[in-house]
């Protein structure tokens, strides 16, 4: 427990320092693995590949806001499809406007969830983002946590028959194309599972962790994972959901012990960056670094002495223990008459204690 | 000299105005009924536009069957759904959005005033401040 704490003393003490940095970082190197899954999945525009292209666009994203880094994202991928298909890349630039027009213009400061999603999804731990928006965002994350699975879906069904699409968009009538993708797209029972079940571990989660109790936070991370392993268990017995069970298992698991570090981090962390205000007033320009008191809450130790004893000292203690009773009402006794024979004059708080110190006058 | 009560109260001004302080600013130049109403506009543009791209994939992704059926189509009855799909959907937003943003405009209306508070007080000091000053520039006269 006490490694714990240092270590949060640590994490607080260099997030102090280097909050920007280090949030820009993270923003960077997040950024960098979902381009290049991006490449590594439609990467069919040569230009747009290239490792430095890839840096670049990282860098430029991790200094602007997060909605307008969805919205780049989005654009590297339909760029990506253009190469393709034109119609295909047209037809995915219509379903994010639409899907932005509905659901994504309510929620820009969880935007980021729909680029989240598809990238978690080929690392393996793609339950970590319902947890954590349970855990840590409100009720309103579902809308970006289901865009993010749709557009993870479409891009999936692109991906897997671009062979086939390609052999369409050559063909006279390209619209069987748009036409096969929607089709695949509309009758996937396994994306609606996903996106209901998702939905359902965000509320369990939001729930759990606003009741009244101890532990709320770390029993929600675990209802939600219980809740997840459970839904994708039901639904692989009725539709193919494209995962294997030990999998799922394996990495909700996974999963539940990240979210429980971020939370370890989230709360060391979540007041802890020092802010960088300037102002000025008719004497002086202020330069201010106002850094948060933090408190670490130390764990009190309590010593415990156990005594071992043998019968003899048990007697011995015991005769000890009578003979300080005695004295002990001796004192009692002694004192009492003291105060009988000398009346209280005065009264209040002041006057009681000098009453006091001079009745152990009386008693020495 | 410096003020360490009258620095502490700036630093808070500042990080206020650096957090939440210009989205607040900008919801405070409405009156709430403006501000929500301008969002309900905004909306309505939007669920149209994106209505309108959902009915432009709909009809692409039927076209065939529209063609292959052109004359024979209820198009007074399509027509109605659309139309209805669309009022169910206008109503259900206008509705939502309505109470989304008068709630955040009253969440937003509650930080605004403890920062004039925090204004008010800053005036104060500084009063009290040039106060001070002219009566030491009395005396030194």
């Amino acid at each position: 427990m006490i490694v714990l704490f240092e270590i949060r003393a640590k994490l607080t003490e260099l997030y102090q320092k280097y909050s920007f940095g280090i949030l820009t970082a993270c923003k960077f190197f997040l950024l960098f693995l979902a381009f290049s899954q991006i490449k590594s999945s439609v990467g069919y525009y040569e230009a747009l590949s290239k490792n430095s292209v890839i840096f670049l666009l990282s860098l430029l994203c991790s200094l602007i806001p997060s909605a307008l880094t969805v919205l780049v994202v989005l654009l590297y991928l339909i760029l990506h499809l253009w190469k393709v298909s034109y119609l295909m890349a047209l037809t995915v630039l219509v379903i994010c406007m639409i899907l932005y027009c509905f659901f994504l213009r309510y929620t820009p400061r969880y935007g980021i969830a729909v680029v989240a999603m598809p990238l978690l999804r080929k690392v393996g731990f793609p339950y970590l983002l319902p947890l954590s928006m349970g855990l840590f965002g409100n009720l309103f994350t579902i809308i970006p946590t289901c865009c993010g699975v749709f557009i993870y879906y479409l891009v999936a069904i692109i991906r897997e028959n671009i062979v086939t699409l390609q052999q369409m968009a050559g063909a006279d009538n390209p619209l069987v194309m748009y036409m096969e993708v929607i089709d695949k797209l509309i009758k996937n029972p396994a994306m609606y599972l996903t996106m209901f079940l998702y939905a359902v571990v965000i509320v369990a989660v939001y729930f759990v962790r606003r009741l009244n109790m101890d532990y709320a936070f770390e029993i929600s991370i675990g209802v939600g994972t219980g809740i997840m392993i459970l839904g994708y268990i039901i639904g692989t017995l009725k539709y193919d959901m494209g995962v294997s069970l030990v999998g799922v298992i394996i990495s909700s698991l996974i999963s539940a012990a990240l979210v429980y570090l971020f939370l370890f981090a989230y709360r060391v962390l979540r007041y802890a960056a020092a802010e960088n205000v300037q102002f000025e007033d008719d004497d002086y320009y202020y330069y201010v670094r106002a850094v948060p008191k933090l408190k670490a809450d130390m764990p009190k130790r309590t010593v415990k002495k156990v005594i071992t004893r043998t019968a003899a000292s048990f007697e011995e203690s015991d005769e000890e223990d009578e003979e300080g009773l005695e004295e002990a009402l001796d004192e009692i006794g002694r004192v009492t008459t003291a105060h009988e024979k000398k009346p209280v004059q005065n009264s209040g708080y002041d006057n009681v204690y000098e009453d006091d110190d001079e009745d152990e006058d009386d008693y020495k | 000299m410096l003020d360490p009560a009258k620095i502490r109260l700036m630093t808070k001004i500042a990080i206020y105005e650096k957090q939440e302080g210009e989205t607040d600013v900008a919801i405070g130049k409405y009156y709430r009924a403006d501000y929500v109403r301008m969002n309900i506009l905004k909306t309505i543009l939007a669920v149209t536009f994106g209505y309108l791209l959902l009915i432009l994939l709909l009809v692409i992704y039927h076209s065939e069957f529209l063609l292959d059926n052109a004359l024979v189509l209820n198009y007074k009855l399509i027509g109605k759904q659309i139309l209805g799909y669309y009022l169910f959907l206008l109503v259900t937003y206008i509705g939502a959005v309505g109470v989304g943003y008068t709630i955040r405009y009253a969440r937003s209306h509650e930080r605004l005033a403890k920062y004039y508070k925090m204004l008010g007080k800053l005036k104060k000091m500084q009063e009290q401040e040039m106060h001070l000053r002219e009566l030491e520039e009395d005396k030194e006269e």
